[in-house]
């Protein structure tokens, strides 16, 4: 089933193959017959609610098991794998912006951007190769979102504005520069003029740290800004209401 | 480690109301175990250092304890006397040093008064080595002098040369007063937290002087004039007990047996220290059930704990689903709210003992005026250091309960909240 293959050319960050979901005694919520993302991508995953859009982003962080199927990230399976393991991988690999309430609220902004390398060595030891210390590595990040203030980086999270706390979220995922960037309705909470300023800070720093972006969204006027996008509840063919037998990809 | 560590502080300092409140509730209840368990220490030794030095303390023959509260704590009667032939006898014993006698049986004003020699002044040791002392005067010397126990003074605000009326008996107030022959005050002895302070000392000799001419309690004719008890012989005919040093400690059951085997009249001869402790383990109940009180008084403030950290668990379901989304395991979460328990209550513990401290800064020369009990602020000995593990350990075992929660629903969770 994990079709281990090395490609040349961009590489491979996320596989998902014949991936089945759903809780037991219920309807499926999942079922992903193919996805894949290579580094480097900006994907559009348009999902309303009821897409299994929650539920497929903890099957890729490895916080829920599959039925069947597999996934790889960065070319590690991480199912059939152990709890210990799929939480390292998470954490080596992945980034991730939500909704809102992204931060905790009693760690000042760049504490909480360092966090993942609290937890994940490999992104420790990649923010500390790049920008030789951690706090280094945050300032770097919110500054170059546009969070430059000294004082604003060492203040509690909990007094940010949500424009703001959102860009600390973004340079939190960015840290230590994972293969993939999962942004779950990271712009629903701003206001429209603010969505696009995010999001090209959001791109250029992907960009920079050569992280692929899978930003799932309702909001299909920020589609035109990716170079490709696929709608969940037709790559999901467990998304209520619909029957998608096939798997659609968006060329850009 | 050193991150979650970091994470639970500033995660305890952002809720530093209720995380104060609860460490204030553990630190009082700690306070409170610790200073429970001092004062039962030092209570403890306090009254196992009533009596030293003295080897053997012989009476009529009665339970050890029994004649250790009479003998030494005043308290109750004797059933029977010790006849002087039989005390000089064994005052004579080439294997006793010293002896001193102890006569019982009247009272001024609700104190004892005992009678004895010259040698209990001498002889008589309290808490290791310590001999009487006298706050001010000198030990009886005329016949009717007496000298008071430093409660007794300072209770019934005598000073030097104050008269004292002994009363016959040992009520508070009794009509058969030996009025006509006043003691006056000679000496005053300094505090030793021990019976001494009690009492009221004169000589056996006057107690003899004072009971001429009396029968079954009440008096018969005038009190003998200084000019008639210069002529009489004023040797008792019995005494209640007497205190035993010996040349020698290894003498010391020799002797013992010698005393329990008398022949001509029945007498018990007993090891205070070993009565001591026969009597503290009769009143050991007390303690222990103070001991036990205060140990509810902190499970009490531990359960305060866990019904702060459990009530935090709803609205913190949020923050674990950001931490196991930046990379935490479910076991970072277990561990972050153990520790959130684990530093409550060691803060609590620390701040109880220094709690403890201050009190007993602060109280201690009043209780040893008040008690006799000197409270030292001695660093924890061994069964403090136990107790203290004891809270420790329960602490952290009421942490589990909130951690174990946190990861089931860290698990269920994942990233995403379900409600």
């Amino acid at each position: 089933m994990q079709a281990s293959t090395t490609q040349p050319g961009p590489r491979r960050v996320l596989q998902i193959e014949g991936l089945r979901f759903g809780w037991p005694g219920q309807a499926p919520l999942i079922d992903i017959p193919h996805f894949t993302v290579d580094s480097g991508e900006r994907v559009f995953l348009h999902g309303p609610s009821g897409a299994g859009k929650s539920t497929l982003l903890n099957l890729v962080a490895g916080t829920l098991r599959p039925q069947a199927g597999g996934i790889e990230l960065a070319g590690e399976a991480i199912t059939g794998r152990g709890e210990r393991q799929r939480d390292r991988l998470r954490a080596d690999h992945i980034g991730f912006v939500f909704q809102m309430f992204n931060l905790l609220p009693y760690l000042s902004v760049l504490d909480n951007v360092v966090l993942p390398c609290r937890f994940s060595a490999r992104r420790r030891e990649r923010a500390i190769a790049r920008d030789g210390t951690l706090p280094a590595a945050a300032r770097r990040l919110l500054e170059s979102l546009g969070l430059a203030d000294a004082d604003l980086q060492s203040r509690a999270a909990a007094g940010l504005s949500v424009g703001q706390q959102q860009r600390v979220a973004a340079a939190r995922a960015l840290i230590g520069a994972p293969e993939l960037v999962m942004a779950d309705e990271p712009t629903s909470a701003l206001d429209h003029d603010s969505r696009e300023g995010f999001l090209r800070l959001l791109f250029d720093e992907c960009a920079q740290a050569g992280s692929a972006l899978v930003f799932v969204s309702h909001d299909h006027t920020l589609k035109p800004l990716f170079e490709r996008h696929l709608d969940l509840r037709t790559l999901n063919r467990a998304a209520t209401g619909v029957e998608g037998p096939h798997v659609q990809k968006a060329g850009a | 480690m050193r991150a979650l560590l970091r994470l639970a502080w500033l995660s305890l300092a952002n809720r530093r109301f209720t995380a104060l409140l609860t460490i204030g509730t553990i630190a009082i209840s700690v306070m409170l175990l610790l200073g429970v368990e001092r004062l039962r220490q030092e209570a403890r030794s306090s009254f196992l250092r009533t009596i030293s030095g003295t080897d053997l303390i012989v009476g009529a023959r009665a339970n050890p304890v029994q004649l250790l509260l009479y003998s030494v704590f005043r308290i109750g009667d004797a059933t029977n006397n010790v006849t002087w032939p039989s005390y000089r006898m064994l005052a004579d014993d080439p294997r006793v040093a010293w002896t001193i006698p102890l006569s019982l049986g009247d009272s001024h004003r609700g104190f004892r008064v005992l009678g004895t020699s010259g040698d209990y002044f001498t002889h008589l040791r309290y808490a290791g080595d310590r001999s009487l002392q006298f706050a001010v005067g000198k030990p009886f010397d005329d016949i009717y002098d007496a000298v008071l126990g430093a409660d007794v003074a300072s209770t019934l605000g005598y000073t030097l040369g104050a008269p004292i009326v002994v009363a016959h008996g040992t009520g508070a107030r009794t009509l058969a007063a030996h009025d006509d022959q006043p003691f006056v005050v000679a000496g005053i002895l300094a505090r030793t937290g021990t019976p001494v302070d009690k009492t009221v000392h004169v000589s056996l000799a006057a107690l003899e002087a004072i009971h001429k001419n009396w029968r079954f309690g009440t008096r018969l004719g005038e009190a003998p004039s200084r000019e008639q008890l210069a002529a009489a012989d004023l040797t008792p005919r019995s005494i209640t007990a007497f205190y035993v040093g010996l040349q020698r400690k290894l003498s010391t059951f020799a002797v013992q047996r010698l005393v329990n085997e008398y022949r001509a009249e029945p007498l018990s001869a007993i090891l205070p220290g070993v009565a001591l402790q026969q009597l503290w383990s009769l009143l050991g109940g007390v303690e222990r059930a103070l001991l036990i009180t205060a140990a509810c008084v902190v499970l009490a403030g531990l359960l305060g704990m866990l019904t702060a950290v459990l009530a935090t668990l709803n609205e913190r379901r949020r923050e674990m689903a950001i931490l196991r989304s930046v990379g935490a395991r479910p076991v970072h979460v277990f561990g972050l709210l153990l520790l959130e328990a684990a530093a409550l209550t060691v803060l609590g513990v620390i701040a109880g003992l220094a709690l403890m401290y201050l009190g007993l800064f602060a109280t201690s020369d009043w209780v040893e005026t008040r008690f006799g009990v000197f409270l030292s602020p001695a660093a924890p000995g061994a069964a403090e250091w136990r107790l203290i593990g004891i809270v420790l350990g329960a602490g952290f075992a009421v942490g589990l309960l909130p951690a174990w929660l946190a990861y089931r629903r860290s698990v269920a969770d994942g990233m995403t909240v379900r409600t």
